[in-house]
């Protein structure tokens, strides 16, 4: 489902080049609950945005469903995202416009897939069916969080992207959270989270450990899949 | 602790960050400012100009004419005056009208006249200076010999040479050898019309040649004074006018102050009216950049409350904490000052232009007006710091825990944003967005929309204006000309009886292809008693016309009737109310005049009239009639009665001038020239000549009006840019979600565009109910105090309107656009994690 062959990303920054990504070699295939864990600037957003198709690699190819889109076009791109990619973000980015029931019902318009589902289910799924009609800031942190899960799974995308989904979110919560994004890779939908805290790598099926942009461990969290009930924040 | 260069320099940033909306907004204080001492300043420099220039030819203060063609010998006037307590300086003159013949580049000329014959001697006249702009003046050698200054606004109107020949009525061939000015025509006004040079050539001279070219040696008709300091001017008046009747009780007197004279009322009254309507534009205008500064620098704050939050959890107060958005408020204004500096001496200096080309005026001054600039400057400083200190005041009130909360620019919207927030909308959600945006914060988009429409306000104001104007004066000209654009009016020298040989001359004169004799009459009209009836008989119409003008009063109107034959194939009224019957006793006037006096048709109202007496002489009477009509023209002034009804206001089978029709093939100068010379014609004069200066000068100022439109259309594009910035900014998270999801760079702009459209619809709307309440108040309060003469119908072209709403609208709308390349550039991941 993605695969990445040699990838490497470099910035430059005034007269220096920064390697954020260094010669990469990654398969991520369906169903997979993968958790990408390193410290702050080992490269791990980048392969996120890489992934996502929010950035390109300066060298090395990128495969979706093995379409390489290494030169994509930028409209390619963009309909690549549409079409496959969703993406849950860290502070959530809900539309405060519209309301929860809205925000999903975005995911499914814009994915124009025909949902047979409606918002309201997708929120019911998610737990928040009585909040439908609630703006963003009437809710609470983590009912956001599903909220901006709700909207990407009503898409129907098969590759979901979570950048630090429970960073600004209690243990409590953050738990909730992880379930639920647990749940999607059940459901055959590649599922990627990129956190720099140990403790959620123990719930993946595999963990990508990066340190200045290579990978340094790929494969089953050490001490195997722990359940969410055992988790220590 | 020091913090000011740490503020400053933080400040300093915030301009870099945002230098295009800081500059945008500072723009429209500029605008604001630069238009306001701009055009403070030109009524500044007409004050100014209008009195240098009366002082300097010492205008009268005091004026009296003899009535009728009554004349006096030379001195007896001066005499009479010398003994009166309170008279300075006295000066006798010889007025007469006339025709004259000229050469110009465009062709001949050939136009009704007015001599004045003034005392030239010794470097006069000492009353009303004649001051000659261009030529030479008349050497006392030439006294008495046919040598005259042609009238400078004429001149400039039909761009006459400096010099050349003349011809005057009854065949006199004159010399002019410059064009002068005077300060009774400064501006050439002529039974309430401005711009007459059109149709009136004043022609200055001695007064003795005057006199020959009248047939008058020796003798006077006119008198001007000066008064001492001090001296009751009323009291000089009366004095003036019963020592007069008194020493010759043969003749009629008419006196009038310098307040009663048209071109010092047009001059001076102008100049208030004008600056009222500057003041308001000027206010709209710093009205519109307020809202729009507010609107700005409340966002601002918005996005500085996280970090008001960290200063005040810092323990920072709140005057320390207010510095420095209150510093981007001061950035705005010392930008907006020094572009308005700069845009002020530019509209200053168009101004000193327009003034320079418009009025003529033997002093005008364009000074720079410091303190004019200085007042503006510092009302320009003011706006954007009382707009940024509201929402600096709301941010340092809240508590820092809410300020430095995660998701604070989301902005909550109170009152019924909510509700109005879950209105069903139809559309897919991203379709809705835009909707949704304007709602969730409808402090900010009310303020967008106040900024928009009060500038969008001025531009329908004066588009309306311009629109009502030319549609008031089209509609005089196609009234009065109807399907005959060549139709004449024949004025003859004084009242004849309608079968007289002087009349029968002019109808049957082979130029003409049909003809009516018509009778003109000065009168008075008044909505319930006239002017008691007088016992006193006068010599001829002109002195009774003029006793009925001197006794009007109150709320009576003055009027000219004129009795024509409501069934004529030459010409007759149009009735836009009522009909106009020629069996039913009746009068139909104006529709200001019926406005002013409070009558409509069928109404009664008492008309105050010269009527024909004993042995050829006149009376004055008031008669009772019905309106019968309101007729289409603009003029209060003019009123009708049908020629079978002028014995009930004992006028029949009397005439005063000819209406008629050029035969085929026959040119306008060929009639004109014909009839010059036929006994007994005062002036020939086309209609459609009356109506040429007035098209002219719309004409010039067409162009004017375009850059005004376009200014403000500019300054609205201007606000519209800075908001569509404003909220791209904003909204960076939101468009990078969008992209992040897939929504095409397009889709997001269009969305934009929408909310632009909505915008722009709303504003437009409201800026033209706006504007419209502007135009209400120009029309019908400003406009009859300088203008009370003109019934103005309030007007706006069909297609004019339509275009500025689809312009207005669109400049709005298209504003979003300007801001593709940021949305393109945007790096999607950086923005994804920005925290606010």
């Amino acid at each position: 489902m993605i695969d990445l062959v040699g990838v490497s990303k470099h910035y430059q920054v005034g007269s220096v080049t920064v390697t954020a990504l260094d010669n990469v070699d990654l398969h991520i295939g369906d169903g997979e609950f993968v958790v990408v864990l390193g410290a702050s600037g080992s490269g791990k957003t980048t392969m996120l945005n890489l992934i996502g198709s929010l950035d390109k690699p300066t060298s090395g190819t990128l495969s979706i469903n093995d379409r390489d889109i290494t030169n994509a076009s930028r409209s390619e791109l963009f309909a690549l995202r549409r079409e496959t990619i969703s993406f849950v973000f860290q502070s959530f980015n809900l539309f405060p416009g519209l309301t929860a029931s809205e925000n999903v019902e975005f995911g499914i318009d814009v994915a124009g897939k025909g949902h047979s589902s409606g918002p309201e289910d997708v929120l019911e799924a998610v737990g928040l069916g009585d909040r439908a009609q609630h703006f963003p800031h009437e809710l609470s942190g983590g009912e956001q969080q599903r909220v901006a899960i709700a909207r990407a799974l009503a898409t129907g995308n098969q590759i979901l992207l979570a950048d630090e989904p429970t960073g600004e979110l209690d243990f409590r919560t953050g738990a909730q959270i992880l379930e639920l994004l647990i749940d999607q890779a059940a459901t055959k939908r590649a599922v990627l989270v990129v956190t720099h805290n140990r403790e959620i790598a123990r719930l993946a099926d595999r963990v990508v450990e990066l340190s200045s942009g290579r990978i340094v461990s790929d494969g089953p969290p050490s001490g195997g899949k722990t359940p969410i009930s055992e988790l220590r924040w | 602790m020091d913090v000011m260069p740490l503020r400053l320099r933080w400040a300093m940033r915030d301009l870099r960050a945002r230098w295009l909306q800081v500059a945008g907004i500072a723009f429209m204080i500029a605008i604001g400012t630069g238009l306001a001492s701009g055009l403070t300043s030109s009524t500044q420099w007409r004050v100014a100009s209008n009195e240098a220039s009366f002082e300097l030819t010492n205008m009268y203060e005091l004026r009296a004419r003899l009535g009728g063609d009554s004349r006096l010998p030379r001195g007896s006037l001066v005499q009479i005056a010398s003994g009166i307590v309170g008279v300075k300086d006295a000066e006798e003159r010889l007025i007469f009208e006339s025709q004259i013949d000229i050469n110009t580049p465009d062709g001949a000329v050939v136009l009704p006249s007015r001599v004045i014959g003034v005392d030239m001697s010794e470097g006069g006249p000492h009353v009303n200076g004649v001051v000659t702009a261009v030529g030479r003046d008349i050497e006392p050698s030439e006294f008495g010999t046919p040598v005259v200054l042609l009238e400078r606004n004429f001149g400039i109107f039909y761009d006459a040479p400096d010099q050349g020949e003349l011809r005057l009525g009854g065949g006199t061939t004159a010399l002019y050898v410059g064009q002068a000015m005077s300060p009774e025509y400064f501006v050439v006004v002529e039974d309430g019309n401005l711009l007459a040079q059109a149709n009136l050539a004043v022609l200055f001279t001695s007064l003795e040649t005057a006199q020959e070219l009248s047939d008058s040696r020796g003798m006077v008709n006119d008198l001007i004074l000066t008064i001492e300091p001090g001296a009751d001017l009323r009291r000089v008046e009366e004095s003036l006018a019963t020592e007069i009747s008194r020493h010759h009780p043969e003749v009629g007197v008419n006196t009038s102050t310098r307040a009663d004279d048209a071109a010092y009322v047009a001059l001076t009254g102008d100049v208030e009216g004008d600056q009222a309507v500057y003041n308001v534009i000027s206010l709209v205008l710093f009205g519109g950049a307020a809202f729009a500064a507010l609107n700005f620098a409340a966002r601002i704050v918005e996005t500085q409350r996280r970090e008001i939050g960290t200063s005040m959890a810092l323990g920072l107060s709140p005057m320390s904490i207010a510095i420095r958005p209150i510093l981007l408020g001061v950035q705005i204004a010392v930008l907006g000052v020094v572009f308005g500096l700069i845009m002020g001496w530019v509209v200053s200096r168009m101004m000193a232009g327009v003034i320079e080309d418009f009025f003529v005026l033997p002093v005008l001054s364009t000074p720079f007006e410091t303190d004019v600039f200085i007042i503006v400057a510092a009302i320009g400083v003011l706006v954007p710091l009382v707009a940024v200190l509201w929402p600096v005041y709301r941010a340092v009130r809240v508590q820092p825990v809410e300020a430095i909360r995660t998701g604070h620019l989301a902005s909550r919207g109170g009152g019924l944003a909510p509700l109005i927030g879950r209105i069903p909308l139809p559309g897919e959600s991203v379709v809705r967005m835009p909707f949704r945006n304007m709602v969730r914060a409808p402090r900010r988009t009310i303020l967008t929309l106040l900024a928009l429409s009060t500038v969008l306000a001025i531009l329908f104001a004066i588009v309306g204006l311009r629109d009502s104007f030319i549609t008031t004066l089209r509609s005089g000209s196609e009234e009065l000309l109807g399907d005959n654009n060549d139709r004449i009016i024949v004025q003859l020298d004084t009242a004849h009886t309608t079968d007289s040989e002087v009349v029968s001359n002019v109808m049957t004169n082979s130029t003409l292809r049909s003809s009516e004799a018509v009778l003109h009459v000065a009168a008075s009209i008044h909505s319930t008693r006239g002017i008691e009836n007088e016992v006193r008989r006068f010599n001829n119409l002109a002195s009774a016309e003029d006793a009925i003008l001197r006794s009007i009063d109150g709320d009576a109107i003055p009027v000219r009737i004129e009795i024509i034959d409501f069934e004529s194939d030459v010409w007759s009224p149009t009735a836009t109310e009522g009909k106009l019957e020629v069996g039913i006793p009746g009068i139909v006037i104006a529709r200001k005049a019926a406005s002013d006096i409070g009558v409509n048709i069928g109404d009664e109202l008492v008309l105050s009239h010269p009527s024909t007496a004993d042995a050829g002489t006149f009376a004055v009477s008031s008669t009772a009639l019905s309106v019968l009509a309101i007729h289409g023209h603009p003029l209060r002034s003019i009123a009708y009665i049908d020629v079978r009804q002028a014995d009930l206001i004992g006028l029949a089978d009397i005439t005063n001038a000819v209406t008629a029709i050029p035969a085929d093939s026959v040119t306008l100068i060929n009639v004109k020239r014909e009839l010059f010379d036929v006994p007994g014609v005062a002036t020939v004069q086309g209609l459609s000549e009356s109506f040429k200066a007035i098209a002219d000068l719309f004409e010039q100022f067409a162009a004017v009006f375009l850059v005004i439109e376009i200014v403000i259309l500019g300054l609205a594009l201007l606000i519209a840019i800075n908001t569509a910035n404003i909220n791209v900014e904003e909204r960076a998270r939101d468009h990078a979600t969008m992209f992040a999801y897939g929504v095409s760079v397009r889709k997001v702009l269009s969305n934009l565009v929408i909310e632009g459209l909505v915008v722009g619809i709303f504003s437009t709307l409201i800026g033209i109910t706006l504007g419209f309440v502007l135009l209400l108040w120009i029309i019908h309060s400003l406009v009859p105090d300088t203008y009370p003469e003109l019934g103005i119908a309030l007007t706006v072209d069909p297609t004019q309107f339509v275009l500025l709403l689809i312009a207005a609208i669109s400049v709005i709308a298209i504003a979003p656009i300007l801001s593709v390349r940021k949305l393109q550039r945007m790096d999607i991941p950086s923005t994804l994690r920005v925290m606010e």
